[in-house]
């Protein structure tokens, strides 16, 4: 079936399975930030900004998405690119593998939270799964982008 | 699960009736959970089209939230019961509650379920398309559930309701967890036990959570022993009581 879908600023008509997940939608199209990791609503690293929401494009239909404005990191490249720069800052960046779904996470907490402090930020990010980090340096990295005092 | 052709009707009368059509239609709410079963139906109905099944309603003594309304929408109402608020905070992460939704968390059954301790301490009805309303703790004990559709939720107002579980780490099922309400009396609801949320009887003559306790079943899992989860069941029913008189 054909969708058409509003993905990172610009409209897009795509051939869909019917029952196919935004995720896979995505990466066919070469959007390739959008990453799998464990494909059973799990870990979080798939995820991507849905009218502003975090959801998980792995357990999120892509019909769903006709309508609704998607970002990836693709979309809002100057804000990914400062998030980066805090996280490589505190020595965050080691596989990478689950940092474009941080990213998103971190874009769209900064949109959600209305007066950020250290506890709303663990709680925000909890099921954002990272192996390598320890989640120390994101926190910190975080409460800097954020200028959480 | 895998649907050959999934519909999203505008109505729950075209939903209804693509439910009990004559292809195999399965409901779809979040579609988190379903998404994680190995087969394959012919008919898949979404009901995320329908507007009324989104709404949050306060009225004079409840609150009537719809179906398919997601953990993340209760998490951030403040008016609700805090119950249900706290009983939904540390359910996958952020990015998960955005897509689970109340309904398919109430018609899964899930033994581990968070939010279905806190709505049956709260002596939760459900509405449904077909079915006449039921009382939570009559639908979780029911042996097999008809084709239908819930619609909504009626959860009371509390003079006090409060909910706590054990985690062995923050987003992880529940090892075991309780709810306790008070509406037009006082309720106790454990789950995880890990089997199926249950309602404590006669609470009025046991004094201490031991006593509370004493005639429900723990079960042994790999997350604890049923031993494990009665002592944890008894200290978290303790904080919970104590809480509950410091309110009033
Ligand atoms: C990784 C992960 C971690 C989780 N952790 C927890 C946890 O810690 N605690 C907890 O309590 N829960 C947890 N859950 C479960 C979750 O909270 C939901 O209960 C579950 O995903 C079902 O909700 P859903 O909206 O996705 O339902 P769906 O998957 O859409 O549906 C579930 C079932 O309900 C039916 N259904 C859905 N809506 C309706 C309706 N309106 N009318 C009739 N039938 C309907 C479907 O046909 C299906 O049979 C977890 C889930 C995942 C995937
Ligand atoms: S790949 Fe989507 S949550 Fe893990």
């Amino acid at each position: 079936m054909e969708i058409t879908l509003n993905i990172n600023h610009s409209m897009h008509h795509v051939l869909i399975r019917p029952d196919e997940f935004l995720l896979d939608t995505l990466r066919n199209m070469g959007i390739k930030s959008v990453k799998k990791g464990c494909d059973t609503s799990s870990c979080g690293i798939c995820a991507v900004s849905v009218d502003n929401k975090l959801v998980r494009s792995c357990a999120y239909y892509s019909i769903r998405a006709e309508g609704k404005e998607i970002l990836t990191v693709e979309g809002i490249r100057e804000e990914a690119s400062l998030i980066a720069e805090f996280l490589t800052g505190e020595g965050v960046e080691q596989c990478g593998y689950c940092s474009p779904g941080l990213v998103m996470a971190i874009y769209t907490m900064k949109h959600e939270l209305d007066e950020p402090d250290i506890e709303s930020i663990k709680h925000y990010l909890a099921g954002n799964l990272c192996r390598c980090s320890g989640y120390e340096g994101q926190h910190r990295a975080i409460m800097k982008y954020l200028e959480v005092k | 699960m895998n649907f050959k052709k999934i519909v999203r009707p505008l109505s729950l009368d075209e939903a209804y009736h693509d439910v009990i059509g004559q292809e195999k239609g399965i409901v779809i709410g979040g579609g988190v959970f379903l998404r994680l079963q190995k087969r394959s139906a012919d008919l898949g109905i979404d009901l995320s089209c329908i507007e009324s099944l989104r709404m949050i309603q306060e009225r004079e003594n409840d609150f009537v939230i719809g179906s398919m309304v997601t953990l993340r929408e209760l998490e951030k109402n403040i008016q609700l019961p805090r119950s249900v608020c706290q009983s939904v905070r540390q359910i996958g992460g952020v990015s998960l509650r955005n897509l689970v939704t109340i309904g398919g968390s109430i018609w899964g059954r899930y033994p581990f379920s968070d939010i279905i301790t806190a709505l049956l301490s709260l002596n939760s009805k459900l509405q449904f398309f077909n079915s006449e309303d039921m009382a939570l703790s009559d639908f979780l004990a029911k042996d097999k559930l008809e084709k239908d559709i819930l619609i909504s939720i009626t959860i009371p107002k509390a003079e006090y309701s409060a909910f706590r579980a054990y985690k062995l780490n923050y987003t992880d099922f529940s090892m075991v967890n309780l709810s306790v309400s008070s509406t037009d009396e006082i309720r106790i609801a454990v789950g995880a036990r890990p089997g199926r949320a249950l309602l404590l009887q006669d609470i009025s003559n046991a004094h201490t959570a031991e006593e509370l306790l004493a005639d429900v079943e723990f079960g042994t899992d790999l997350r604890g022993s049923g031993i494990y989860r009665r002592k944890m069941a008894e200290v978290m029913l303790s904080d919970l009581l104590e809480e509950g008189l410091l309110w009033k």
